[in-house]
């Protein structure tokens, strides 16, 4: 009896101890700080590390891709070309020599978060490093070393780019004018072992093995470095990291556009200013009318706080107040939105993805390389119906590879095989074109009326030199990683079975169709999707026809456009350009764009200016800590 | 003994050389590598990826890369790991393993202790209502699907009733404006434990030969002190209400774990005590006329204690991969979700750093266990 009562005793004792060591927080209220959930942490916070390829994904970048700033940025929805630190648009390229140049102006008085004055030798210093050291992926995007030479500061204002050749529209305007600029005074006593290490195999091939194991060695030491401390211009800098728990940015009050009006007008006239008359720009003409958007910059927050959740916790903690808004690279889920639905207090928008999903095929195979075969297949494939009747309205088919939510460059009126006919119609369709590239069968494909109407598939199909088509088989993502694609592609196989190709529909893991496609090429068809940028040159990149693509495309045609558009200055006659490759495309085939799916973003206790942006909030914005407001109800 | 120890080492050592050759070759035989990953995005060129591998090293052979590694983890560098790059696996893992210690070595205690008592109480009272309305709860907890178990609790007290926080292991609130980061007060309380679980050690092992009423109260009152004391200094510590707010967030993950899996030790416990109450010494105990309780607690308890002890020690080095379910649900930044997240990528340095400790740890615990037996039963010898 006397066990028990100390064994009672101990536990309650315990039992308090914890509850007392528990301190009740109170929960802040929203007004000061906009709470953010992500679903997955930051990995660092090295600049050069994140824009490289290590670093480079969507959970650093929605915390800190704001911190580093551009000469140049995108406006609001229209994406059109606006300076940032710039002070206007660049000059037009002269020539120096062997070298193309152009200056930019950059307005006066920036200063970065630290107070230090923000300047050409910021602009030049990121640049030359870039260059340097070959940095990869979004670095190299923004200063390619193959066209980009170097960058000069010719005066605290001005700097000066010197390219190999006049540059297209991906090198300059939507590479080096965008570029990230960091700090030349925080890094350049920093880089010096890195530096070091580069000149040491600076004068070697750059493809010896010396060379890159040298580069590999010098990006190491770079990508280590540490950048506590390291100023910054964004309108929030960061201000505390817990790994594994949240991340906290505070805002930075020398920013410059903070307070800065900005509107948009129906004949593309954009303006920005201050109110107190102390900027203003104007471009793309002179406002005439009512604005189509205006809205003053932020912050309105003191501070953002991106909190780490699981994704069904995630979606508790919206439901429960204890974050904003759920950030995630892919917008909510259904099975989650469908819990947000009834909460009057979240607010639901739905945004067009920049991105499609597509089935393309291994033309290394000869029999797949056949143009006609590939029509045929999209016009049997009826995507209205797979979307709008399997997938219930979670997706939307798309015709060409640039997403319809990308306005300007979007070709609406690419060949379209197939669409708007029946089940009967996109049959003939394709056993017609099929038949007239000299394709056989021992049973034609044909319409059955007795059977209320539908397919009787055709049997031995014959390529048109006579031997059987072979077995194929289609990967596509099993439905635990993309429910969407994995019922597409049971669907497709069956459409091409219609046609009595006899092909398999294998779901699988994610990495081995990755694995099939980039390294062995052992797969004759697979279904995989991009999320795009919203300059189109993705188009010529993806079937690169200088040093090969996985599909093994071949096109003449394409080659000879996309060498035209890489050297497009002008942005109008790009757009002409955009449009024929889009034809191109969607004639030859080597994707048959299949669907995109609309975002969803979720939020509470939050007002934006604007919700109709490509991609969404929360992945095309990264939730917009600098625009957003705290909800007020109307009066 | 000593000879059996070392003979148990070699083997130890020989154990963990396959161990690992087998987990790097099956990790590289998992199709394409962790530069795939970047493939979705249309900036990343081929030429791009060519220099990447060049970079990881990822362009030699198999056995070249597995050479370098094991010689490389011979000298202590495991390596820099691809997915937290430039962060070497060392960092990482001394970053999240005291997370996942110090939830999982407290619920495992827990659910020990709770099963072991319910265990011995369930074997003594053998076709009573009570056993079989505990063992049928037990096993359908048991068997229970855990993320749905689990998100059910969060929904439950978190969500409905708001009694625990949803998900994470600190309140950023909280934490904003701490002096020092997770790991610090982990490491901190990690100490604490460690401080507490020697005392009670020592304390139980002083007082052995001490007459068992009396050793058995100052047991009690010396955890009872010991722990007022860990409270107290840590009440008054600065730091003191970041552990508090630890704690807090520690709870549902704690009762989940120990809800779905105190059963095990309970069925074990039982099993072995009903083997042991067949003993002739039990009935020679019970027919010196000795109390149902000291029979229970003294005699049976204590022996069938052994395995179920061993079933523990065993289990403890797989703590430190923690519950990638448990880690998940709850947002729990410890070493299971990060194995999880470095498998799928294929992390190769993080998984075979990270499987390396786990491993050795596990194989240690067989050797500890070994000769945990001798020193818990006297009748064990080693030759």
């Amino acid at each position: 009896m006397k066990k028990t009562v100390w064994i009672v005793i101990s536990v309650l004792l315990l039992f308090s101890l914890v509850l007392a060591a528990c301190k009740p927080t109170q929960k802040e209220q929203t007004g000061g700080t906009v709470r953010y959930a992500v679903l997955s942490d930051m990995t660092s916070t090295n600049v050069w590390a994140l824009y490289d390829e290590t670093d480079a994904s969507y959970w650093n970048y929605v915390v800190q891709s704001g911190h580093w700033p551009a000469l140049y940025g995108l406006s609001d929805q229209r994406y059109d070309i606006i300076p940032a630190l710039a002070a206007d648009m660049p000059s037009d390229f002269v020539q120096e020599g062997d070298l193309y140049v152009s200056t930019v102006p950059m307005k006066a008085d920036l200063v970065w978060s630290d107070g230090s004055p923000l300047t050409a030798d910021d602009v030049a210093f990121t640049a030359n490093m870039a260059l340097k050291f070959r940095l990869g992926l979004n670095w190299n995007s923004a200063y390619n070393p193959d066209y980009l030479v170097k960058t000069e500061a010719v005066d605290p204002l001005t700097v000066k780019f010197f390219f190999t050749e006049v540059p297209g529209l991906a090198i300059w305007q939507y590479g080096a004018m965008m570029g990230p600029i960091v700090s030349k005074a925080f890094w350049e006593p920093k880089v010096g072992e890195a530096v070091a290490k580069m000149d040491a195999v600076a004068n070697l091939a750059i493809d010896s093995d010396e060379y890159v194991a040298g580069q590999a060695e010098a990006v190491d030491i770079l990508h280590k470095l540490d950048s506590t401390g390291e100023p910054t211009y964004g309108a929030f800098k960061l201000e505390k990291w817990e790994v594994g728990a949240f991340s906290q940015t505070k805002l930075n009050p020398k920013n410059f556009f903070i307070g800065t009006w900005v509107e948009e007008y129906a004949n593309g006239a954009y303006k920005e200013y201050k109110e107190d008359g102390s900027y203003t720009y104007t471009a793309f003409g002179e406002p005439e009318g009512e604005p189509t958007l205006k809205y003053k910059a932020g912050p309105y927050f003191d501070s953002a706080l991106y909190t780490l959740y699981e994704a069904d916790a995630a979606v508790l903690a919206l439901r429960n107040n204890d974050v904003d808004f759920i950030l995630t690279p892919n917008g909510i889920s259904q099975g989650q939105l469908a819990q947000l639905r009834d909460d009057p207090a979240i607010q639901i928008v739905l945004n067009p993805q920049n991105g499609f999903r597509y089935l393309a095929f291994n033309q290394n195979r000869p029999f797949l390389a056949d143009v006609a075969l590939r029509q045929a297949i999209a016009a049997v494939i009826d995507m209205d119906f797979v979307t709008n009747q399997v997938l219930q309205g979670q997706a939307v088919p798309v015709y060409t590879l640039v997403p319809e939510g990308n306005g300007f460059w979007y070709n609406p009126d690419v060949p379209k095989f197939g669409v708007g006919m029946d089940t009967k119609s996109r049959m003939e369709l394709a056993v017609s074109i099929l038949k007239d590239a000299g394709y056989t069968w021992e049973t034609e494909p044909a319409w059955n009326e007795d059977r209320g109407g539908s397919v009787d598939y055709g049997v031995g199909l014959m390529l048109p030199d006579g031997t059987p088509f072979p077995e194929i088989t289609l990967l596509a993502p099993s439905a635990g990683y993309d429910p969407l694609r994995a019922t597409s592609a049971v669907y497709i196989e069956q459409y091409m079975r219609s046609l009595g190709i006899p092909v398999t529909a294998q779901l699988t893991n994610f990495n081995n169709i990755l694995s099939a496609v980039y390294d062995t090429g052992d797969y004759d068809m697979f279904i995989l999707g991009w999320g795009l940028s919203i300059y189109p040159d993705y188009l010529c990149s993806f079937f690169d026809q200088t040093n090969g693509n996985p599909y093994g495309y071949v096109s003449p045609t394409l080659a000879a456009k996309c060498d035209e558009f890489y050297l497009e200055t002008d942005i109008d006659n790009a757009r002409a350009q955009v449009f024929e490759i889009q034809n191109i495309l969607a004639t030859e085939l080597p994707y048959i764009t299949l669907f995109t799916n609309p975002v969803y973003d979720a939020y509470r206790n939050l007002e934006y200016p604007y919700t109709e942006v490509l991609d969404g909030i929360g992945s095309g914005l990264y939730g917009a800590p600098t625009i957003v407001k705290p909800f007020t109800a109307a009066e | 003994m000593w000879k059996y120890i070392i003979t148990r080492i070699i083997q130890i050592i020989v154990t963990m050389g396959i161990f690992l050759s087998l987990l790097y070759f099956i990790m590289d035989a998992q199709p394409g590598d962790i530069t795939l990953q970047y493939m979705n995005n249309p900036k990343f060129s081929a030429e791009q990826r060519e220099a990447l591998k060049a970079r990881l090293g990822l362009d030699q052979p198999v056995l070249v890369r597995f050479g370098k590694w094991m010689g490389n983890t011979l000298t202590g560098n495991l390596g820099i790991s691809y997915i937290y790059s430039p962060r070497t696996v060392m960092e990482v893992m001394l970053e999240r393993a005291p997370r996942t210690v110090f939830l999982f070595l407290i619920a495992t205690m827990i659910e020990f202790f709770v099963g072991y008592w319910l265990g011995k109480v369930l074997a003594w009272q053998r076709g009573t209502g009570v056993e079989y309305g505990v063992t049928v709860v037990g096993a359908i907890l048991y068997t229970v699907f855990t993320p749905w178990f689990a998100l059910m609790m969060i929904w439950l007290f978190g969500f409905t009733l708001k009694w625990v926080p949803i998900g994470k292991f600190l309140d950023p609130l909280v934490w904003i404006n701490a002096s020092v980061n997770a790991n610090y007060v982990f490491n901190r309380l990690l100490l604490t434990v460690t401080f507490f679980t020697l005392v009670i050690v020592a304390v139980f092992f002083l007082t052995q030969k001490w007459n068992p009423v009396k050793a058995n109260r100052i047991r009690w009152q010396v955890g009872i002190v010991s722990a007022v004391a860990c409270f107290v200094i840590w009440r008054f510590s600065p730091i003191g209400y970041l552990a508090g707010d630890i704690f807090k967030h520690m709870v549902l993950p704690i009762f989940v774990l120990v809800v779905i899996n105190f059963s095990g030790t309970m069925l074990l416990t039982r099993t072995t005590m009903l083997e042991t109450l067949r003993e002739d010494y039990i009935m020679a105990a019970r027919a010196k006329g000795l109390p149902e309780r000291v029979v229970r607690d003294r005699h049976a308890a204590r022996n069938a204690l052994l395995p179920v002890f061993t079933s523990l020690i065993i289990s403890l080095p797989f703590i430190l991969g923690g519950g990638i379910i448990t880690e998940t649900v709850f947002s729990w930044p410890g070493m299971g979700l990060t194995l999880l997240e470095a498998s799928l990528a294929g992390d190769i340095p993080l998984v075979m750093g990270s499987s390396m400790f786990i491993g050795f740890l596990a194989l240690l615990a067989h050797l500890v266990s070994d000769v945990a037996y001798a020193f818990l039963d006297p009748r064990i010898r080693y030759s």
